[in-house]
């Protein structure tokens, strides 16, 4: 209680007290509040660049998943082998039509029809 | 000496300015956090869709194989009971890429009765296309009732998704007996039980494995 009263005191004291600062003390303090806010202001635009790349990559995967769902990502005719049977005995090997979309995020297939 | 340290104001402005840097460096290092996580879960948003594509695309490949393929199948028995010929009526094959999956599971059922299991994998043959899609693996299990189970899962993530198809069967003849009675060249007769069974497979659904 006794150190609480002393801090108030001093703080007041401080602040009716007409006495400034040092020249050097004031520019350091300037200095590194400057720095802080730069710091900060960086963080935040960098953070923003983050959001907004996010944001466009989510964009682009929702359009690709889209384009996986129908099958209407650009197609190329390849081959697709089922092995089945005790041991992969036995196998089938099947013409695909496989579609990627541009980002190559999801690749699918379908049988071709014949 | 304690007091004087807590009393004294000299250099208190580059303690404040110190202070305020850190509240700064601290509220950057939050919002640069969140920031990082959310973008990285994106990234993780996209593997994870794929394992589903690649197994749902291996499962699709399956139902649209086997839906609508015939398997008519006989046995011929004596007077006795024993076994003289079984097969499939020419012709009366199960068609499609994987009529040896269907035949070998589905005459395994005729003869005796029980599910037949065995294992499937589907690869796609192009390096990149594998690299991209990896592995699709599983067993299948056909039923007494020549229904058709198969599970599918990535070999390489088992556990991020795993799909059944399931393929039903129509039944039009289920080991129906009847007698062939055959002339033979002195005139003699003989008889002989015929067993047939005769199905269609249906179309399958995909059913999401929890």
């Amino acid at each position: 209680m006794k150190m609480i009263n002393e801090r108030e005191n001093c703080i007041l004291k401080k602040l009716r007290s007409r006495s400034g600062e040092t020249l050097a003390e004031m520019l350091v303090a300037v200095l590194i509040i400057a720095v802080g806010m730069l710091l900060i202001a960086s963080l935040i635009v960098a953070s923003n660049r983050l959001i907004a790349k996010g944001d466009s990559k989510m964009t682009s995967i929702y359009e690709n998943m889209d384009q996986a769902e129908k099958n209407t990502a650009p197609a190329t005719e390849q081959k697709v082998t089922v092995t089945f049977g005790q041991n992969g005995t036995a196998s089938a090997s099947f013409d695909v039509n496989v579609h990627q979309d541009e980002d190559k995020d999801f690749t699918t297939y379908e049988k071709k029809t014949e | 000496m304690r007091k004087t340290t807590t009393s004294n104001n000299s250099g208190a402005t580059i303690l404040i300015a110190l202070l305020f840097f850190l509240v700064c460096a601290i509220a950057g290092a939050i919002i640069l956090a969140a920031a990082t996580t959310s973008s990285g879960r994106i990234a993780g948003l996209a593997g994870q869709e794929q394992t589903y594509y690649s197994v749902t695309s291996a499962a699709d490949l399956i139902r649209d194989d086997i839906g609508n393929q015939k398997f008519d199948y006989y046995s011929e028995t004596d007077d006795n009971g024993a076994a003289i010929t079984s097969g499939v009526y020419a012709g009366a094959e199960p068609g499609g890429k994987l009529s040896a999956l269907l035949s070998a599971a589905a005459e395994s059922v005729f003869k005796t009765g029980n599910a037949y299991t065995d294992d499937i994998t589907i690869t796609p043959d192009t390096a990149e296309t594998a690299d991209a899609m990896g592995t699709v693996t599983g067993t299948y299990t056909m039923n007494p009732d020549y229904s058709l189970t198969f599970t599918l899962y990535s070999k390489d993530k088992p556990d991020e998704y795993k799909c059944t198809l399931t393929i039903p069967a129509d039944i039009t003849m289920d080991k129906m007996n009847r007698q062939v009675v055959t002339t033979n060249e002195d005139g003699s007769t003989t008889t002989t039980v015929r067993t047939e069974t005769s199905l269609t497979w249906g179309a399958g659904k995909i059913a999401k494995v929890n």
